[in-house]
Formats: structure tokens, C-alpha cells, sequence
């Protein structure tokens, strides 16, 4: 089960749990204290919201007035928080952080139809995480399916830096170096400082889109390559994060991204050539049926 | 007996799980067409709840602020100034690790989107706009969350766009809502 340390898998699942959770818990504090928003006259009223299906709209939409409306999402807010502070701790008992794993994997995709506008890539990160996290508690005594969900977890992170890297590439904007000081200009996602710096000096706005473009894609490397430049990689990584949140205000993803790092770093120390082929020799036989 | 059959009923769970990650994985990888140009995977999960989109600020990243204001109609008919609702400040070092007003910022960034989005359909009319979710959030929240001129009567939102801190380009107008009652 994830939780017996001795197990490497388990050790790694379990960290990823203690750092997304820590991301959890900024989220669910930064909802709650703007509880405004969730009122009928909020950006986020479920009263508008409703109107976006039929059948949320109808009498069939009134039973999740309850739970869509505050008080209801308060409080779905309120237990997230408490799941979430009880997963980062690391004392917590194997049935707590059970029934604290499935209750935000369940909550996230519940929420992810309450709330369509103001999320981004960390809610995603986390549906997966969780998602996958439950899975490996279903399968809590059986250590390859939970390889196997550490192994789809790394495989995200490492797909989510290669296909961030290889969208930009066919970018013009990121090859032409016109992108950092283009989104470094704007109020919502942009710095004053890096926006100066960029403006007048083409050769490193290029430059620096060229080295995001370059670092992305060369991310997934890092499962392959020998262990010290493997953790400048990951350190590469979860600087960048930083930086992200330090001047584009991409605080959450800290969390949510470098959260799922214990797993690759699991699957990374434990991958082999036969692993490779195994996963070859599955994907053959499923296309076979 | 039982032994075996408890044997293969375990196996069986796994490879199914297999299957399923497998095949998510695959499903998760193939949407992350680099051009944005294919929509197979919006036709299979249009609202992403199974399929996320890493593809960020690519290939074409945003380059613009969005700006939405409004202003109100008093009892003469006349119009108060165009008032700018939720202005981003500044970024500080605290916001790398607190900043809850960022999430306002970002549903009313993702709401003016969707309203251009909906704009750049030609064969919308303004009155199916209105009854977009979208334009009935910013509605709700112009007419109830703000503070409105004494005696107004009827207000009105605008979407703007700029570029930012680069003073260069002129702001342009994207988006003018009708006159709603102030109820």
C-alpha cells in the first residue's frame, strides 16, 4: 500500500501526495478567503453557471443548488482543506489519507464542472495526480500496479514539458524572440523588471525564448541521463517553476508540477532496458487486441 | 484451485489498469497536436476533463491584457466615465506565495476570451452573446459587485484590449455590451 516506506513506490507516491497536497492547501485557503466569489452576484455564481446545460438548468439542476451554492461549496472548500493538510502530514493514519485521497480526486472532478472559468494547467496536473493516486490505493497491494501508476504520472510530466516545448517550437513568435517580451509586457501574466530587461535587447529576448523552447523539450531526457545531470534537470525544472511564480504569478504550479517530481524521480532510479521493452511489448499486444 | 483463480483475477485487475493508463496516456499525448490546428480531441472531450492541454502559451502565446469596464446611464440619459473593474498591480514577491485576488483576475481574463472567441463566430448575433455563460458572469458581476453612479439606471460593460506596459500600440475596443437595468 502507499504508505509502507519500506517499498520504494510507496515512499515516492507518498511524497508526491505531501507536496501537491501543500498546493491544496494554498488553493483551498486562497478560495476561501475570497468567499464572495461563489455568492450568486460572484464571478463564479453557480446561478449563472447552471445556465450552461439543460439539465443543470432544470428542476433536475436544483438538488446541486445544495451543493454548488455557499454554503454547500464552502464547505466542499472547508473538507479539501482538512484532506489536504491531513495527506501533508506525514503521520497520518493509511485509512485517513485513503478516504483523503479519493474524497479530492472525487471533489476535483466535481469541481472541474462547478468551476469552468479562472483555472489552468494545475488544476489539470492535480485531476491527474489524484486521479492516479487513488488507483495506486485501489491497488494497494499489488507493487506493479503501482509502478504503473507512477510511471503514468512521470510519464505527464515529462509529456507536459516535451509538448510545451514542441508547441512553441512551431511557434513563430518563440523562434523570432518576439514571445517573452510579447508576454512579459501584459499586466496578467508579465513582470515590469523582465519586460525592461527584454524590450531593448532582441538578441536575449531570442535567446531567452530559444533556451525555454530547448529546456522543455530536452526535460524528458532527464529519465534517461546519468544521475548527476539528471538532477540538475530537475532542479532546471523546478526552477523554472519558481520563476514562474516569482514573475508570472504562476504560484499553484509549483506545487502541482514539482508535487509529481518524486514520482519520476521513483521511475527514473528503477527504469531499465527491460522496462522499455515490456512497455514496447504491451503496447504491441494491445494494438493486436 | 481458488489460489489460481485469485491469481488471475489479480492479474486481470492489473491489466486492465494498464489498459486504462496506457490508453489515457496515448489519448493525453495525441492531443497535444503542436499546431492546435487538428480538433479530434476537443470532439472527444470538449470541456478537457480527461485530457489536459500542456501545450502553454503556445504556439501562439498572449501577448495582450484584456481590460473590462463599464460605465451606467443616469435618469437624463446621460453617461458616467468608463470606470475599469479588477486592474491587475503590480506583481511582489509575496504573490509567489499568496495571492488570492489573482484567481478574480484570471475568471474575468478567461470570461473576455471567450466573449472575442464568441465574437469571431459570424454567425452569431449579439442577443445569442447574451446568453452565453460567459457574458451573463461579467453581466452579474458588473450589476451587482460594483459600485454604481447614484440614480443610475441602466449600466454597460466594455471589452478592451492593450498591450500592456508597451505604450506603443493604441487599446482597441473589442467588445460593447447593450445598456442592462440596474435591478
Amino acid at each position: 500500500m502507499a504508505g509502507n516506506e519500506d517499498v520504494p513506490v510507496d515512499k515516492a507516491l507518498k511524497r508526491v501526495e505531501q507536496i501537491s497536497s501543500l498546493g491544496l492547501v494554498l488553493a483551498s485557503l486562497e478560495f476561501l478567503t475570497q468567499p464572495q466569489v461563489f455568492t450568486d452576484t460572484g464571478l463564479l455564481s453557480w446561478q449563472v453557471e447552471r445556465s450552461r446545460h439543460k439539465w443543470t438548468a432544470g428542476k433536475a439542476g436544483d438538488l446541486l443548488d445544495y451543493l454548488f451554492k455557499p454554503p454547500g461549496i464552502y464547505l466542499i472548500y472547508q473538507l479539501r482543506l482538512a484532506a489536504a493538510v491531513a495527506l501533508v502530514n506525514p503521520y497520518s493514519s493509511k485509512k485517513v489519507r485513503d478516504v483523503a485521497v479519493a474524497y479530492i480526486a472525487a471533489t476535483n472532478y466535481l469541481l472541474h464542472f462547478r468551476i469552468r472559468y479562472g483555472t489552468d494547467g494545475t488544476e489539470h496536473m492535480s485531476l491527474l495526480t489524484y486521479a492516479t493516486l487513488t488507483a495506486s490505493r485501489i491497488f494497494a497491494n499489488d507493487e506493479k500496479a503501482k509502478e504503473a501508476c507512477a510511471w503514468f504520472l512521470a510519464g505527464q510530466t515529462n509529456l507536459s514539458y516535451f509538448a510545451a516545448g514542441l508547441s512553441k517550437l512551431v511557434g513563430a513568435p518563440w523562434r523570432n524572440g518576439m514571445a517573452m517580451p510579447g508576454i512579459f509586457r501584459t499586466t496578467v501574466y508579465g513582470d515590469k523588471r523582465v519586460y525592461e530587461l527584454l524590450k531593448s535587447r532582441p538578441r536575449l529576448a531570442r535567446a531567452a525564448g530559444w533556451g525555454v523552447v530547448a529546456s522543455e523539450l530536452a526535460m524528458p531526457l532527464m529519465m534517461a541521463a546519468p544521475k548527476l545531470p539528471a538532477w540538475a534537470m530537475l532542479g532546471m525544472g523546478g526552477g523554472f517553476h519558481v520563476g514562474n511564480a516569482v514573475f508570472m504569478g504562476l504560484n499553484r504550479f509549483v506545487y502541482s508540477f514539482v508535487g509529481t517530481y518524486p514520482a519520476v524521480v521513483h521511475v527514473a532510479k528503477h527504469m531499465s532496458a527491460n522496462d522499455v521493452a515490456r512497455l514496447a511489448d504491451f503496447f504491441r499486444k494491445l494494438r493486436r487486441g | 484451485m481458488i489460489e489460481m483463480s485469485r491469481i488471475s483475477m489479480a492479474t486481470i485487475r492489473r491489466m486492465a489498469l494498464y489498459g486504462v493508463l496506457g490508453t489515457w496516456f496515448v489519448a493525453s499525448a495525441v492531443k497535444q497536436e503542436p499546431t492546435r490546428r487538428s480538433k479530434l480531441s476537443e470532439r472527444i472531450d470538449p470541456h478537457g476533463v480527461f485530457l489536459p492541454d500542456w501545450r502553454f502559451f503556445a504556439p501562439q502565446p498572449g501577448t495582450y491584457d484584456n481590460h473590462l469596464l463599464f460605465r451606467d446611464e443616469l435618469a437624463d440619459g446621460e453617461v458616467t466615465e468608463w470606470k475599469e473593474v479588477l486592474v491587475a498591480g503590480e506583481r511582489t514577491l509575496r504573490h509567489a506565495f499568496w495571492h488570492p485576488n489573482r484567481r478574480g483576475e484570471k475568471i474575468v481574463f478567461d470570461t473576455m476570451n471567450e466573449i472575442i472567441k464568441i465574437t469571431q463566430e459570424p454567425s452569431l448575433e449579439k442577443e445569442d452573446i447574451q446568453v452565453s455563460v460567459a457574458y451573463l458572469t461579467l453581466l452579474n458581476f458588473i450589476t451587482h459587485s460594483q459600485r454604481h453612479a447614484p440614480g443610475a439606471r441602466r449600466t454597460q460593460f466594455l471589452v478592451a484590449r492593450s498591450s500592456g506596459r508597451d505604450v506603443d500600440e493604441e487599446p482597441v475596443m473589442l467588445f460593447l455590451s447593450n445598456r442592462h437595468p440596474i435591478a
